[in-house]
């Protein structure tokens, strides 16, 4: 065997440096082991508790990440939503049960037209603009005043809501399927003992209307037209 | 009447028996209390272990230390193991960790001494042998702690980076360099050795 340096490696990579062969085979030559080696690392194994599997915790800032909770958290944030769900539902079924409703067209709402056209048509104005304006304004004026005898129809119809049943506090409404819209409250008028009626413009283009007896909104109530 | 045999222990029945499971059954047995599947992997890894440590080391007593406490560390941490490693690159990582620290402490893994490795080698009645044992003893030992841990870990244990770097804790690149560094300075060593 060669004893020159690095000359005759056979553990050579692809270019990458080696030491000579004796020297590998002597690291790869085994070492001696004493008899009693396994003994002793048994014995001193079998003093010591199970051991058992660890699982890392989830840090913070990956439990945010992932979006994920708890077990505990996520019972509880059922449960909560559930009562939420519970009460006021249960609110709505219960004041549901005991009150009927209805919204009746009367008719529709008219404005004076010569007064509201008349007050515009005065109005102070200095620009080319608001001069032409004034011009289509009374022209238009005069033509609707014509057609339609001094009485304009706008977009609202007149509408009676009903209400029939018990414990009756306030009445509001608004548009159905407009849940962030304003609700407009009403003034009830006594019938009778369990019923109750209110007269209100409605949009001409609103179908349903949805009444807020006591705080709770109740389901959508159709505006029914007036029979022909 | 037939001599009277006595009874092998029950680890031994057990590591006969456990002999083909994989590392990573044989871990799993002992994460279920079955402390006897532990003595396989001991039969299975102690060689490779003690071979690790004498060439780190240096030194037979220091290294059979070293070997016997990382088993022990290795069991008492070994619910820790991920079964995506290597169980021996995983354990050879706790040896090298406890090389480190033995060295550190008694202040031998530079202070090597040529003549520590007398009757380290199994088979070893010829002259030859030793003599080559001192020597790379006496070559290991002039190498840089991490050198030392780079050189033996590829061309002794012929791991591949990935598996050094899983052992080591260094980077493939560090490696790479730190095994081109020890060769050189092996080369200038040897040079003089033999001029």
């Amino acid at each position: 065997m060669s004893r020159f340096p690095f000359a005759d490696s056979g553990d050579a990579h692809a270019g990458e440096p080696a030491p000579p062969r004796w020297m590998t085979e002597a690291m790869r030559a085994p070492s001696a082991e004493r008899s009693d080696a396994r003994t002793r690392i048994m014995a001193r194994v079998q003093a010591l508790p199970v051991p058992h599997r660890l699982v890392a915790p989830m840090p913070m800032a990956r439990w945010r990440r992932r979006g994920t909770l708890s077990g505990l958290g996520g019972v509880m944030l059922t449960a909560a939503f559930a009562l939420m769900l519970t009460v006021r539902e249960g609110e709505r079924f219960t004041l549901a049960s005991r009150v009927h409703t209805a919204a009746l067209v009367l008719g529709d709402s008219a404005v004076p037209v010569a007064s509201h056209m008349a007050d515009a048509a005065h109005a102070p104005t200095t620009s080319a603009t608001s001069r032409i304006g004034r011009r289509i304004s009374d022209s238009l004026s005069a033509s609707l005043s014509a057609g339609l005898g001094n009485r304009l129809l706008d977009t609202m119809r007149v509408v009676e809501l009903v209400v029939r049943g018990t414990g009756l506090q306030d009445v509001a409404w608004r548009r159905a399927g407009d849940a962030h819209g304003p609700a407009r409250t009403v003034a009830l008028a006594r019938v009778s003992s369990t019923e109750w009626r209110a007269r209100t413009l409605v949009p001409r283009d609103a179908v349903d209307v949805t009444l807020i007896v006591n705080d709770v909104a109740l389901a959508p109530t159709p505006v029914t037209p007036p029979l022909p | 009447m037939p001599p009277q045999t006595s009874p092998p222990p029950p680890e031994h029945e057990a590591a006969s028996a456990g002999a083909a499971l994989s590392d990573a059954m044989l871990v799993q047995q002992v994460l279920a209390g079955r402390v006897e599947a532990f003595a396989t992997l001991v039969d299975r890894h102690h060689a490779h272990c003690l071979r690790v440590a004498t060439n780190l080391l240096g030194n037979a007593d220091d290294a059979d230390d070293v070997v016997q406490e990382a088993f022990v560390r290795a069991y008492r941490h070994i619910g820790r193991y991920s079964e995506r490693d290597r169980f021996l690159a995983w354990l050879l990582r706790i040896v090298v960790n406890q090389c480190r620290t033995r060295a550190t402490r008694e202040a031998r893994y530079t202070a090597l001494e040529p003549h520590v490795h007398e009757g380290l080698v199994v088979d070893g009645p010829d002259a030859a042998h030793t003599d080559r044992r001192e020597e790379l003893a006496v070559a290991l030992a002039q190498l840089a702690p991490e050198q030392r841990e780079a050189i033996v870990l590829r061309f002794g244990e012929e791991l591949s980076y990935d598996e050094m770097a899983t052992v080591t804790g260094a980077g493939v690149s560090a490696l790479k360099m730190r095994v081109q560094r020890a060769c050189s300075r092996l080369r200038t060593l040897l040079s003089e050795h033999l001029s």
